[in-house]
């Protein structure tokens, strides 16, 4: 039996170096962060992500763990998990820095080797951020 | 053109049996010429000499189906002159069958010509005897080569050699004027014969270079492959709605799994009793028709205590590949090692069972043609009844390989029951006989025993199921 | 870990003079899919045969179930589907006599799966199975294995003949089954890709030994490559003094793989650990950009 084909909202690279949960629950991050997964919308269950990608669903449903874990999504009984309502502060600022850890190491290396300094990087940082909201 | 020598090697030592022969004679030969030199007895000498002629016994019979086999992988066809090298090389292996008998044959003539001068009048000169030697013996090698070669593409093959050997006889009678049942002794039939075996070769060739996709030989499959042992044939299967009856039971598909073939009739055991009986009445319409008159007791029961001992044989054939077999019943049946054994020796013994029956028959048969007398048939079923009951746990018991015990075991059975054979032969009752039981049925329970305890243990990592490239690799 | 269903300790197995398992220790817990990977030769397929019980283990101890594997009771026998690379396939039986055959011997099948899988692999079950293709044949010997709902699955290459449709049809299959948290699956392949998707247990097998047995996503996350890029170039010495360096850090580190050339090096670590990174950092006077590793770069780092 087909299920009617979905718009795929997730992009998993089993062969990639990144486990498939973390690429899911990074993946779910940035869906939300951005403002394309709005608090209450509904997410495809653990069967039906776990056979539309043909992986293992024990990877995927350590993924939505994980992210109820952070608050980001919400176990409702009966139906499947939603984006959670209301987005408390999910952790200390420690946390959420330690979140966005790798990118930033990523952006100072990459500053380190074109040479820009720690002043010009932040003033380029805070710009984006101004822009973005 | 390499891979002309190295077909003619591999025809002399592709089969274990054929390498044991290469040795055992050589060792003879080496000996006989000791003696020869020395000078002490020259006629043992000669005899161990002449045991070269174990070493071309094979050839001829396994050619056919080693030619089939070594044609069929698709790869030859790529080979430049790959089938022709083949070809060459069959038919220098079977010029060499026929040499080595027809000079051994003349040297003896030729020193007995040189020791006895006054005898030179009355033997052959030893040129005309190797050319006689040489051209029959080559003859009937290329007749059996052909024969065997095509008839390995099927399974009802087997009993196209014997079909070729009770055909000699009926020939022979038809057209007396081919005297074909006669040695061609005149340089007119020599060359005649050796023409004919030529233009067969020719023949041959021509067929086998064109010949598309070469199947691979039934048998080899069949026997080594442990796969199936003869299956029936699809038109049969299809009318007696054979498929449709399949499996009933548990106990079928155990036995399916265990030796290969279909339960009921047709059974792949059908095909060796058919061969033993078939075989066994051809071979005696053969030399019954050539001798017009008695004198045939000694003929008939020799034939008849071969059937009755080739069928302990024909069963240990059959059972070997059990061993490996037994491994596709370890995760599906619910069976210990234990009860697989007594599984395989409830097969054993049915197979025994059929193929005693049915060697049973064509013994009685044939020593009812002969006149030999029904004491002399009774005792020697019943000889090669125990024997056959012996062998099966000697081959159930290889479940290790040939360890020091085996090849004592094996040894010392077989001296056993090759004087059972000649006690039989000579049709020599009483104590003989009664010596021959009272040694074999108290070894029954013994390796019974021996045999139940290996495969306590059996370890099917290595008792794989047998592939043919394992046989031809040796 | 939820009972381990199989269970190998200090394993070894030697043919004569020839060793082909020393030491072996692991364990499949109830519901986990297990790849085992290696290179042939490595020992999958022995280590298979020594933990279904079909050959006795030289050293150590082999467990299914609770039972010793030699001497595995029947009716554990017939909870185990096992498709072995070289199909036991009798060649004049068609497909449909080979289930029959099967059914009949083990008295559970599970029909709709199996007429499921036929259809979707589109298995001619009416041809003697000398007629059919090798990939043919070892869709069959999976059917067989897969067929009676078996608690535990043993694939040994089950897909290596098998088109890219064919076999992501099997591992959908087989995912069904291993949703299932009763049923557990032990499966040896070459195509890793399919284990990545599939498999939350990896064994990697090398010459006969276990060199790393545990969740595939721990793998991925100690195994990595490191790109180093030093302001100077690079001491000689450099293989030592990283190994020194690393083995302060994070004791259990293991240096797979390195290059130096100049300025910069590549090291593929195992059992690396993030906290390693600053220390190594400041040691080296470099920057390091760490790489994870897929796991056909990791088994192959673990070869080299």
């Amino acid at each position: 039996m087909e299920s009617p084909p979905t718009v795929r909202l997730f992009t998993l690279h089993p062969t990639s170096g990144v486990p498939i949960y973390r690429q899911l629950v990074d993946q779910v991050r940035r869906l939300v962060a951005s403002g394309q997964l709005a608090p209450g919308t509904e997410l495809p269950s653990v069967r039906e992500v776990a056979s539309e990608y043909t992986v293992n669903p024990t990877t995927i449903s350590k993924a939505y763990s994980l992210l109820e874990g952070e608050g980001l999504l919400q176990r409702n009984r009966g139906k499947p998990m939603t984006i959670a309502s209301s987005r408390q502060k999910s952790g200390s600022l420690p946390q959420r820095l330690r979140q966005i850890e790798p990118q930033v190491e990523a952006l100072v290396l990459a500053a380190r080797q074109l040479d820009l300094d720690s002043a010009e990087l932040c003033h380029f940082i805070g710009k984006k951020m101004g822009d973005a909201s | 053109m390499s891979g002309v020598f190295a077909t003619l090697k591999l025809m002399f030592t592709a089969v274990r049996l054929q390498r044991a022969f290469l040795v055992v004679t050589s060792l003879c030969v080496v000996a006989g010429l000791g003696l020869l030199a020395t000078g002490a007895h020259d006629g043992a000498g000669w005899f161990l000499i002449g045991c070269c002629i174990l070493a071309v016994v094979l050839p001829p019979f396994l050619g056919g189906i080693l030619l089939r086999n070594l044609s069929a992988p698709r790869t030859v066809q790529l080979i430049p002159h790959g089938r022709l090298q083949l070809l060459l090389g069959c038919f220098l292996a079977e010029a060499l069958t026929a040499t080595i008998p027809a000079l051994f044959f003349a040297m003896v003539a030729a020193h007995v010509a040189h020791e006895r001068a006054h005898l030179a009048s009355d033997s052959y000169p030893p040129a005309m005897l190797f050319a006689l030697i040489f051209v029959s013996i080559f003859a009937l090698a290329t007749l059996f080569f052909i024969t065997l070669y095509y008839g390995s593409a099927s399974q009802f093959g087997i009993l196209a050699p014997i079909v070729v050997i009770a055909a000699f006889p009926i020939v022979g009678r038809t057209f007396p004027q081919l005297h074909i049942r006669e040695f061609p002794t005149s340089a007119f039939d020599l060359s005649i014969t050796l023409a004919g075996s030529l233009v067969a070769w020719i023949l041959f060739g021509a067929l086998y270079l064109r010949a598309g996709r070469i199947s691979p030989s039934m048998w080899g499959r069949a026997v080594t492959s442990g796969h199936v042992t003869m299956a029936p044939p699809q038109w049969l299967a299809a009318r007696e709605g054979i498929a449709a009856a399949l499996p009933g039971s548990r106990r079928d598909a155990m036995r399916m799994l265990l030796t290969g073939s279909y339960p009921g009739f047709w059974s792949g055991i059908a095909y060796p009793a058919l061969a033993l009986i078939v075989g066994n009445l051809a071979g005696f319409a053969l030399v019954a028709t050539g001798r017009h008159g008695g004198g045939l007791e000694g003929v008939g029961r020799f034939l008849a205590v071969m059937t009755a001992y080739s069928a302990g044989l024909a069963s240990a054939m059959v059972i070997l590949p059990m061993i490996g077999r037994a491994r596709y019943l370890w995760l599906k049946s619910s069976l210990d090692r234990r009860q697989l054994f007594r599984e395989a020796e409830a097969q054993s013994w049915r197979t025994l069972a059929i193929l005693t029956l049915a060697a049973g028959v064509a013994t009685v048969l044939v020593c009812f043609l002969s006149g030999v007398t029904p004491r002399v048939a009774g005792e020697t079923l019943t000889l090669s009844t125990v024997s056959g009951a012996v062998m099966i746990y000697l081959v159930l018991m290889h479940t290790r390989g040939w360890r020091l015990a085996d090849i004592i075991l094996s040894t010392l059975l077989s001296a056993v029951w090759f004087f059972g054979l000649i006690v039989s032969v000579l049709g020599a009752g009483g104590s003989p006989l009664l010596f021959l039981l009272a040694i074999q049925i108290p070894l029954i329970p013994l390796l019974r025993a021996w045999a139940l305890a290996r495969w306590t243990h059996i370890d099917w990592m290595i008792n794989r199921p047998l592939q043919l490239a394992q046989l031809l690799r040796g | 870990m939820s009972e381990p269903v199989v269970i190998a300790q200090n394993l070894g197995k030697a043919i004569g003079r020839d060793t082909i398992l020393r030491d072996v220790t692991v364990a499949a817990a109830r519901g986990s899919v297990v790849g085992i990977i290696g290179k042939n030769g490595a020992g999958k397929t022995t280590l298979m045969d020594v933990l279904l019980g079909f050959s006795p283990a030289t050293s150590g101890s082999s467990q299914l179930f609770g039972h010793d594997s030699f001497t595995l009771p029947g009716q554990i026998r017939g909870r185990i589907g096992f498709a072995p690379q070289q199909d036991e396939l009798v060649n004049m039986l068609t497909g449909r006599q080979h289930v029959e055959l099967t059914a009949a011997l083990l008295g559970r099948w599970n029909r709709a799966l199996a007429s499921r899988l036929q259809g979707a692999w589109g298995l001619p079950m009416d041809r003697p199975v000398q007629k059919l293709s090798g990939g043919e044949r070892q869709k069959l010997s999976t059917l067989l294995a897969l067929g009676h709902d078996p608690e535990l699955l043993v694939l040994d290459e089950p897909v290596a003949a098998l088109d890219p449709i064919s076999r992501r049809q099997f591992l959908q299959e087989l995912l069904d089954i291993a949703a299932n948290p009763q049923r557990t699956v032990l499966f040896s392949t070459h195509i890793v890709s399919d284990l990545e998707r599939v498999a939350d247990q990896i064994w990697i097998i090398r010459g006969g030994t276990i060199v790393w047995a545990g969740p595939l996503d721990h793998l991925k996350e100690s195994v990595a490559r490191l790109h180093i890029t030093a302001r100077q170039p690079l001491p000689a010495t450099l293989p030592t003094t990283l190994r020194a360096t690393l083995s302060a850090a994070v004791p259990r580190l293991e240096v797979l793989s390195m290059r130096v050339a100049g300025s910069r090096a590549t090291a593929v670590v195992a059992h690396w650990d993030e906290a390693a990174l600053a220390p190594l950092r400041e040691a080296l006077e470099a920057d390091i950009e760490v790489e994870s590793l897929g796991l056909e770069d990791i088994f192959i780092e673990f070869h080299s």
